[in-house]
């Protein structure tokens, strides 16, 4: 792989492109990043495909991109930014807390990741890094990477059984236990054994934090 | 005179943003910061702040929760709510439970520091597109059909706590806890725990983390 040069060189301001739905979060961060005189923001924009057009319009060396953004989401606004322009930094920035997410943000093309926990210094941080040519994950990705997780379930799906992964999903469906037995035609007896540790396994211990664990990794329906 | 500012969000981004967009006001500053709800009512109550601007959604307490008990502990602090959701329903708990302001994160940054001199000052604030939703005529929402208390059974279950926890949290008997549940979900016509959930998310009632 041919090894970025640093971006941002001499004197002149990093230019930053910001895209959140909220408007509250993007002045805040647009007065947030100016306070450096070193970082400049060249467009603020609240939706996925306003972004690709301010990223071609603005060739900004980094892209805060929010992860829930309208018309085009930001892992797909990631994917077309850097494929129309390689070079561009994007640092996604979610405020769920889950490796699956990260990695789909990686493997768009995103060479950062901020969550809600991530404070004004940690994103300043993020984005000289990423316009250094380099990755930002957080402290608290880097050790999620390594398989530390800090919050119930976090890293942990893969770790399922299949059967859990049944059970997971029919239960986050609203099924009872003698309708899930029924439908995996096994005794009931067996999946409230599953579904003891399945809760286990995920270091969950109530049944609303499981369906929203559900919800956040995909496997049920918000709707 | 300056206006002493406690802000309350779980998001650091967020939180130092408008902790930036604030401090620009020459007659404001942000004497302290809290992450979670308990962290908030905690500070209000150490630091007397003139104005609290606190998210509705936070760990440990949430924001309305937070609000009532800083009427008790900070009686002289104006609370503005920020707040992703909208709904009328919202809105309204958020006065009933004391708050001065309510401000959507989809407005503009220079709202919060108008809803701050305006509350100081001893007005009510309503942001950008707030107002419409309280004065419109509203389409009736099912959760216009249940009760204060049974909304704060509804909040407490989605958020994973227990009858007792919930129990203890609103005064009242576990048994009570059970009924308010019952009825509400008849209300709601949800037959199951996972649905319940799913419809307090949806109604900004619980967040998803």
């Amino acid at each position: 792989m041919k090894k970025r040069r640093p971006i941002a060189r001499g004197g002149t301001p990093i230019k930053v492109l910001i895209a959140d739905e909220h408007g509250i979060v993007r002045d805040g961060l647009r007065s947030l990043l100016e306070k450096h005189g070193d970082m400049r923001v060249v467009a603020a924009v609240r939706d996925g495909r306003e972004a690709v057009a301010a990223a071609e319009r603005f060739a900004p060396q980094v892209a805060i991109m929010e992860f829930n953004l309208r018309l085009l989401n930001g892992i797909d606004a990631t994917r077309a930014i850097v494929q129309m322009k390689p070079e561009t930094g994007v640092i996604v920035m979610s405020t769920q807390d889950s490796s699956a997410l990260i990695q789909r943000a990686l493997q768009a093309g995103a060479r950062g990741y901020l969550t809600k926990h991530a404070d004004g210094e940690e994103l300043i941080k993020a984005v000289r890094e990423v316009a250094a040519g380099r990755r930002y994950l957080g402290n608290s990705m880097a050790s999620r990477m390594l398989d530390t997780p800090r919050r119930p379930g976090a890293g942990v799906v893969e770790e399922l059984t299949a059967n859990e992964r049944d059970i997971l999903r029919l239960v986050a469906d609203g099924k009872s236990n003698a309708e899930v037995a029924t439908q995996l035609r096994l005794a009931t007896r067996t999946v409230e054994t599953y579904r003891i540790r399945l809760m286990r396994k995920l270091d969950i211990e109530d049944l609303p934090s499981l369906v929203k664990f559900a919800i956040r990794h995909g496997i049920t329906a918000l709707g | 005179m300056v206006i002493s500012v406690l802000l309350a969000d779980d998001h650091g981004v967020l939180r130092d943003g408008v902790r930036r967009l604030l401090e620009s006001a020459a007659d404001i500053k942000v004497v302290a910061v809290a992450d979670d709800g308990e962290e908030a009512v905690e500070k209000a109550a150490a630091l007397q702040p003139d104005v609290v601007v606190m998210d509705i959604s936070m760990p440990a307490l949430n924001g309305l929760e937070a609000t009532r008990r800083m009427a008790d502990r900070a009686p002289a602090a104006a609370v503005v709510i920020l707040s992703m959701h909208s709904s009328p329903d919202l809105i309204r708990e958020a006065f009933v439970a004391g708050a001065r302001g309510y401000l959507l994160k989809e407005s503009a940054g220079d709202e919060v520091v108008k809803a701050v001199h305006a509350v100081a000052a001893g007005r009510r604030f309503l942001g950008d597109g707030v107002a419409d939703k309280v004065f419109a005529g509203e389409s009736p929402t099912p959760l216009d059909r249940l009760t204060q208390r049974e909304r704060d059974v509804l909040r407490l279950v989605a958020e994973g706590k227990s009858n007792a926890a919930t129990a203890a949290r609103l005064g009242l008997s576990p048994r009570s806890v059970e009924t308010y549940r019952l009825r509400l979900m008849q209300k709601l016509e949800i037959q199951d725990l996972p649905s319940l959930v799913k419809f307090a998310i949806r109604h900004g009632m619980t967040t998803l983390e």
